[in-house]
Order: structure tokens, then C-alpha cells, then sequence
């Protein structure tokens, strides 16, 4: 038998296309998250649009001794389907926490903070940190939400986007203040 | 700085890494400058790698994990153990490894 040791280094390599079902990232995720360390992966997905789009890259930090506040972006286990999934709190109780996508028809539950997992504290859209929905603006975020209205208001955010997107200037900065650029290491 | 592995070392997966076995692979998060970054930072280890790492339990020091590889795989000991301070070593640059405290 040929002994594996013949095999010459490099001996690790990059897992770029590793493809990772719900329930692996779920437990990288946590496992990451109890180190108290925080966690950035790729998002799938559609339903936290226009907030988070598919193929942006989120930083979640542990929710530590903080309870999740309304219109965070939580990391929990669905109620329903057991997947990790990140929605938005938009009501809140003793011990819980309604959640739900900013674009989807139905909320998800009321979910318990003990399968909370963590919360979103960077977007990143395109080497750009997104900052909208993340600061205090997320309570009014959130009561729109809870009311299933993103769906309706898109073409109005969209067109939005449009004009702030037509008035940069040459070089491609942005003028809208709540992007930065994320620092991607690729 | 390299670190160089010695063969009387024992080493041990760091506390800064997340190891996980998905479908037959391990995959390493180095937890760098506090954050487990899966879409920059995911590690797979080859199979040499993998058949070292899996020796490495705190106890055994490199040459007695050569030794069981040399055994296991009918292999020249010299020649593994060249092998295991190269995979060693590279773990260790990428700070995936650290010498156990009483190896």
C-alpha cells in the first residue's frame, strides 16, 4: 500500500467550493458562535430582501448576555423546517422573539432565544458594507415588516437604489454614507 | 517566524481552530482575529494531512506518530518522519496546531 505520507505538501487547501448543507453550516456556526468568536459565511436565499441579498456576506457576533432586540436580524433554528435561517425580530416577548423574512408572505413562529444563535453585525454586498437596517433605524424596519410590507414597497426601494447608484460620481465611489468598503481579504 | 517541529514534540489542534468532519473530509475554521470566516478562511486537509492529524491526541510525539504510520503503512520510518515535521510544520505556520503544554 502506497503510504499516504508520499503525498507532498502543501498538505491544507482553501474549501472554496465545499458545498455545505443547512444542517453543516449550522454546526460550524455554532460551534463558532459558543467560542464567543463571530462567524461569517455567504447567504443564501431571497426572503431578508431588500436588507440581505443573495451572495452577501454576513458577520454574525454570539448574542452573549444581550437579548435580541426588535428589528435585529437574528440567526436561529427554524421552528418548522429545523434550518439555520436568519429573519428579522419583529415583535418581541418574555423568552422570545416573533420572527420573519422581510420578503416572505408568512411569519416563521415565535421562537424561544434559547435556539437563537446569533445576530447579523455586517452586510456585505460586492466588497461594500451595507449598513442599512442594521442601526436604529431597524424598529421602523422591523414594524414594516411585521405587517409583510417590504413586498409592496421593493419597486419604490428599487428605484431608490437606481438613483443613488446614478449619482456617483465618475470614479464609482459611492455618495450614499451607509456603505463602506468591508476590507474582503479576496 | 517558522516554527519548526520536533520529532520529541507533542502537538495538539489549537483552541483557535473549529474542526468538523462533513462527508468523509475535515475542514478547519481558523478562528482569526476572533472570527470564524468560512467564506475566506475554510481549510480542507489531504489525505496525508488528515491520516497525521488524526494521531495527533496529545500524546503521542511526532516520532511515535511516524511510527504508527511506518507500521500502518508498511512505509520506511525515516522517510515518514521527514514527512509528518513538513505537515506539522505547515499546520503549525497556519497556527492549526500548537505544542502541547506537557509534550
Amino acid at each position: 500500500m502506497r503510504p499516504p505520507t508520499a503525498e507532498k505538501g502543501p498538505y491544507t487547501s482553501l474549501g472554496d467550493e465545499l458545498p455545505l448543507s443547512g444542517a453543516e453550516l449550522a454546526d460550524l456556526m455554532v460551534a463558532v458562535l459558543s467560542r464567543g468568536r463571530a462567524f461569517r459565511f455567504r447567504a443564501k436565499g431571497s426572503s431578508m430582501l431588500p436588507f440581505v441579498c443573495d451572495g452577501d456576506v454576513l458577520t454574525l457576533q454570539p448574542l452573549g448576555d444581550r437579548q435580541p432586540r426588535l428589528g435585529e436580524m437574528i440567526a436561529f433554528m427554524h421552528p418548522r423546517s429545523g434550518r439555520p435561517t436568519i429573519h428579522r425580530v419583529v415583535r418581541r416577548r418574555a423568552g422570545e422573539c416573533l420572527m420573519r423574512g422581510d420578503s416572505v408572505h408568512a411569519v416563521d413562529g415565535w421562537v424561544a432565544e434559547a435556539n437563537m444563535v446569533g445576530r447579523v453585525t455586517a452586510v456585505c454586498r460586492a466588497g461594500r458594507q451595507i449598513r442599512v437596517g442594521l442601526g436604529a433605524e431597524r424598529v421602523v424596519i422591523a414594524a414594516i415588516s411585521r405587517w409583510g410590507l417590504w413586498r409592496y414597497l421593493r419597486p419604490v426601494l428599487w428605484w431608490g437604489e437606481r438613483t443613488v447608484r446614478g449619482g456617483r460620481p465618475a470614479g464609482g465611489q459611492a455618495t450614499d454614507d451607509r456603505s463602506a468598503d468591508c476590507g474582503d481579504k479576496r | 517566524m517558522a516554527v519548526e517541529p520536533q520529532l520529541d514534540g507533542v502537538y495538539v489542534p489549537s483552541d483557535d481552530i473549529v474542526a468538523r468532519e462533513i462527508e468523509g473530509e475535515l475542514i478547519i475554521v481558523p478562528l482569526v482575529a476572533g472570527v470564524g470566516d468560512i467564506e475566506d478562511e475554510l481549510y480542507t486537509l489531504n489525505e496525508t494531512g488528515r491520516a497525521v492529524w488524526d494521531h495527533l491526541d496529545g500524546k503521542n510525539t511526532l516520532r511515535a506518530v511516524a511510527a504508527l504510520l511506518a507500521r500502518e503503512y508498511d512505509a520506511p520510518a525515516a522517510e515518514i518522519e521527514a514527512d509528518v515535521l513538513g505537515i506539522v510544520g505547515e499546520l503549525l505556520g497556519r497556527r492549526m496546531l500548537i505544542e502541547a503544554a506537557n509534550g
